[in-house]
């Protein structure tokens, strides 16, 4: 599509100015884009495999939970989990990948896990509650990775589009309206060339 | 507040062995996880772990908080049954992105 712009020098020397700067701004935007894929493609195996572990390991985990609520007093399990003295702080600082901000988290763990007796509560309680606390470091780290994935896949789907707009609509409008003003100025010359031409003519003739 | 920055939300019978990790636990029942989670969101809770069964829910929060650092509003399994529904959701999400469903389950 021809950009709606007078066919005159000036405008022709600011679009091919334009075209050069729309050009390393693809440019540049083609090299994140690129980047940003690789970063996301990297992250996928990461928080595949993770999911996966942590799906078997929660399920495992409940296992040993239900087992025990079971075989004791709903009462004990839910004193036996009030009982613990266990403090979860989470601190995050952004990171940065590209223009994103993606969160890093550090956690502070501290207090015991178990703060119950043996005797109200089954043996697997403890197990499943020691599940569950690794767990959660690795609940944390996919929390992460997610956010990561998420960001950097919201911000790809951005610059696609630009770098769309870019390749397929500005780039391709300024080449054309370049061509056009170049015929059209030429057409102009011609013209006054051979007005030029033909005033002479009418001159010497008389 | 110590366990503020960490939420864990769901039923109670699926996400109660968390009260021992020190976590934030908040039971919820069908219909009412977005309110509390944008409660938690307001009182500045940066992570949220909620069970995958109210994803369907929470579409609208999850895509206003898509493109901001913090909360990190993230699904976890249930732990009972394979629903699957966490994955499905980042397998679009890289889907959109890349263009492609490299996300493949090794089989």
């Amino acid at each position: 599509m021809r950009l709606d712009i007078p066919p005159t020098r000036m405008q022709l020397l600011r679009l091919k100015r334009r075209g050069i700067v729309a050009r390393r701004g693809h440019k540049l935007l083609k090299d994140k884009q690129d980047e940003l894929m690789r970063q996301i493609l990297e992250l996928v195996n990461r928080i595949r495999d993770l999911r996966l572990r942590i799906e078997e390991e929660l399920s495992a985990a409940f296992g040993y939970f239900y087992f025990a609520s079971s075989k004791q007093a709903p009462k004990a399990t839910d004193e036996a989990l009030l009982a613990t003295t266990k403090t979860i702080d989470v601190d995050y600082t952004a990171e940065r990948i590209l223009n994103l901000r993606v969160p890093k988290f550090s956690r502070k763990i501290s207090g015991g896990l178990i703060g119950y007796g043996f005797l109200a509560t089954s043996g697997d309680l403890d197990l499943a509650l020691l599940k569950i606390d690794q767990l959660i470091v690795r609940l944390l780290e996919l929390a992460e990775l997610e956010k990561t994935l998420e960001l950097l896949a919201t911000e790809i789907e951005k610059t696609r589009r630009r770098v769309n707009a870019l390749e397929y609509i500005l780039i391709p409008s300024i080449d054309e309206t370049i061509k056009f003003i170049k015929l059209k100025m030429s057409e102009i010359e011609r013209g006054d060339l051979t007005r030029l031409m033909r005033i002479k003519d009418i001159v010497r003739g008389k | 507040m110590s366990g503020s920055a960490l939420a864990i939300v769901g039923k109670k019978e699926t996400i109660m062995p968390f009260l021992a990790t020190g976590a934030k636990v908040v039971y919820v029942k069908q219909g009412e996880c977005a309110e509390v989670i944008e409660d938690l969101v307001r009182h500045g809770t940066k992570i949220i772990l909620f069970t995958e069964e109210f994803i369907d829910e929470l579409q609208e929060i999850l895509h206003h908080y898509r493109t901001e650092t913090v909360p990190c509003l993230i699904p976890i399994p249930t732990g009972r049954g394979k629903t699957k529904r966490a994955i499905e959701r980042i397998r679009g999400v890289i889907k959109r992105a890349v263009g492609a469903d490299v996300f493949l389950e090794e089989k």
